[in-house]
């Protein structure tokens, strides 16, 4: 399973179409209890509940090909779309910089993982990706 | 001044079509004395390279390392875009050999002072002079 659309490469200006974005790790923790709310009223009603709530969270750790046939050839990525640059460590080197990997995306790469869901993790990922702006109307291969 | 030609992604297939290539820095160093010149892993003389002809090995002088911005497009630099790569820096592979002969990834040249061309533009001639170069387009 993958999900393909265009990426571009950091501030670049260069845009790559159809790139195959692939789940390459779920790291997951279980927090065991609610952490204690920011006093500020106002910031407690926009803080979203994976911030905070307790659950098990999945941190998905994308990378992006320049297409299927260099994933499937032992090509490197072009890119990572993962919320640490130590999410990504090593496997990019020699392509291309990590600076410009996408290390503070647009949206938020951690969700609650549904443990009584009949979804392996891994499926759970790509449907709470899918629901994400950033691959609305990318094509799952 | 600045070259354009083809860019590879090292490691993938994505080929960003003419690109466009920038001195972006220059480091110099002097060399006081002839240098004995590289040596092998066991610390012999390694006298594979030609000593004669690539006096940046050895000689004293000025020795000058270049390091090559790699911008989408002109466009690209001029609009304040990140290059896509910094060759001559990091360890990045490429499947062709745009160093200086002998020197891996290293893009050296040995300066003469006596040149009445600037060092950027010598910088520019030296690597019109490797294969990478070769058929890149002087923009």
């Amino acid at each position: 399973m993958a999900l393909q659309k265009n990426y571009v490469i950091g501030n670049t200006g260069v845009e790559v179409s159809d790139a195959y974005h692939i789940i390459y790790k779920v790291f997951t923790e279980r927090r065991l209890n609610d952490f204690i709310q920011p006093k500020s009223s106002a910031r407690n009603s926009q803080m979203p509940d994976i911030f905070w709530k307790a659950g098990h969270i999945g941190r998905i750790a994308v990378f992006v090909y320049a297409n299927k046939d260099d994933r499937d050839n032992g090509m490197k990525p072009i890119g990572a779309i993962v919320k640490y640059p130590s999410d990504a460590a090593d496997r990019i080197t020699g392509a291309i910089d990590q600076n410009l990997y996408s290390v503070t995306p647009p949206f938020q790469l951690e969700f609650f993982i549904n443990d009584t869901s009949s979804d392996s993790i891994l499926t759970q990922a790509y449907n709470y990706l899918k629901t994400i702006p950033y691959f609305s109307g990318s094509l799952e291969i | 001044m600045a070259l354009q030609r083809n860019y590879n992604i090292p490691n993938t297939s994505l080929i960003i079509s003419g690109a466009y290539h920038i001195v972006g820095d220059i480091d110099i160093q002097k060399r006081n004395i002839d240098d004995i010149g590289p040596i092998t892993s066991y610390g012999e003389i390694d006298t594979n390279l030609d000593r004669t002809s690539d006096p940046v090995y050895w000689k004293s002088g000025y020795t000058c390392k270049v390091m090559i911005d790699v911008y989408a497009s002109k466009e690209a630099r001029d609009n304040g875009k990140k290059p896509i790569a910094t060759l001559g820096r990091y360890d990045i592979k490429l499947e062709e050999n745009l160093a200086t002969k002998g020197m891996d990834e290293k893009i050296m040249f040995y300066s003469d002072t006596n040149d009445t061309e600037n060092i950027l533009t010598q910088a520019y001639n030296h690597l019109k002079s490797t294969d990478y170069y070769k058929n890149a387009i002087d923009v």
